[in-house]
């Protein structure tokens, strides 16, 4: 009997998994380590597709992603590895709303630093809808009117997968590409990351300067933490790709100008977020 | 086999052994990966047009807890769970309760339906996925 090449995705979250079973007909196993395996038929083989969820088995998911996620500073949704490879040969994240406004940069700081990074070869792509209703002014907004849009992502849509008719579901985006991924694996084609240039870089930082309210010139001064001293998640993640272009850039460090409670709880704080940005390295005024 | 598994493990091991009996527009919230904003509590975690909502924890005692906290239950009716093996509390909460549960044994794979007064897991549930 063979044994069917096996390919792990290591995922954060459990749609994808919920909507093959859901959607395909597809023969599948839950295993003794609750890893669950798919059997995905390609041309003359049968693949098995074995998702490690990060909250079934988290000391098997943290084996396979910790060098990987050491690079970033949150967990996409799913990074998915070949049998015979210690590097992820495709990281996805979804979202099934699309952001508006600055939230579109919000909401990469899990993906913005393997994005820009030449060390990551495999493709890092996002998936989402174009567009979305605004519950705040029940209108309907999305990508195309954010500035990260027109200065970057509608350059790359091999990366930011965005999704025009808001009826598709990501989860069926998603599996397409991963399935597309394993194919080229199997034919053992090359799996090229598209890299976001310097000059796409420089372009974006600019951008960012003009449109971040909080973001003049090289000085940063956005809220990092909230009235009750929890994080101000989108004010983080604004920083954290602020620090990340301009480190890449080899532009000097961004100055924070920020209170000294705010200043001394960035210094003490844990949080992979936070310890990234440090370590880009920012200056205080 | 654990003897008490995630939420998530419940539902998507729910999911598996109904997949053949629900129907596409039932929907299933997980708890999301790195999100832990506030649900939604008028959505329970496993619902549709036409099924009651399903609400699921890991384990007996936070279903519990969850039936029993007014600001936390909406008035739902069904909860699955998994647990090792079923103890004499559970059998009779869930009557006094007048609640159904289904609850996943660990050690045998296999759905353990309580307190069935409507059929309705019995309906979902193939009888070669229960005990």
């Amino acid at each position: 009997m063979s044994i069917n090449k096996q390919y792990y995705i290591c995922a954060d979250s459990a749609d994808l998994y919920a909507w093959i079973i859901r959607n395909k007909n597809f023969l599948f196993d839950r295993n003794k380590d609750y890893s669950r395996t798919v059997k995905i038929p390609f041309n003359n083989q049968v693949v098995d597709l074995i998702f490690v969820h990060k909250f079934s088995n988290r000391k098997k998911y943290d084996s396979l992603t910790k060098n990987f996620l050491s690079k970033t500073a949150g967990t996409p949704d799913y990074i998915l590895f070949s049998e015979d490879s210690e590097n992820p040969i495709l990281c996805i994240e979804d979202s099934k709303t699309a952001p508006v406004g600055n939230s579109v940069i919000q909401r990469l700081d899990k993906l913005w630093p393997l994005m820009i990074s030449t060390e990551i070869k495999c493709p890092v792509v996002y998936i989402g809808p174009k567009k979305g209703l605004d519950a705040s002014n029940k209108q309907m907004r999305g990508w195309e009117q954010s500035w990260f849009y027109k200065s970057i992502a509608k350059d790359i849509p091999e990366v930011f997968r965005l999704l025009d008719d808001v009826n598709q579901d990501v989860c069926e985006e998603s599996f397409l590409l991963i399935t597309e991924i394993i194919s080229k694996n199997l034919a053992g084609e090359q799996i090229q990351k598209t890299q976001i240039t310097k000059e796409m870089l420089s372009a974006m930082n600019k951008s960012m300067e003009k449109h971040v309210r909080t973001y003049n010139k090289n000085i940063f001064s956005g809220k990092l933490f909230q009235r009750s001293g929890v994080d101000a998640h989108p004010a983080q993640s604004t920083l954290l790709l602020i620090t990340e272009t301009r480190k890449t850039l080899g532009l000097p460090s961004a100055t924070l100008q920020i209170t000294e409670t705010h200043k001394q709880k960035l210094l003490k704080s844990k949080t992979r977020r936070l310890k990234r940005i440090l370590n880009n390295g920012v200056n205080f005024q | 086999m654990n003897k008490k598994i995630t939420e998530t493990d419940v539902i998507l091991n729910f999911l598996e052994d109904s997949r053949l009996r629900l129907v596409k527009s039932v929907s299933f919230e997980f708890p999301a990966g790195s999100w832990t904003g506030k649900k939604d509590r008028n959505i329970a975690d496993i619902h549709g047009p036409n099924i009651p909502g399903i609400e699921a924890k890991s384990d007996f005692s936070s279903s519990k807890r969850d039936l029993q906290n007014h600001k936390k239950n909406n008035n739902i009716l069904h909860y699955i769970y998994s647990a090792d093996k079923i103890k004499e509390e559970e059998i009779s909460f869930w009557k006094e309760n007048s609640v159904s549960a289904c609850i996943f044994l660990t050690t045998k794979n296999k759905w353990a339906i309580l307190n069935s007064e409507d059929g309705f897991f019995e309906k979902l549930l193939p009888l070669s996925k229960r005990v």
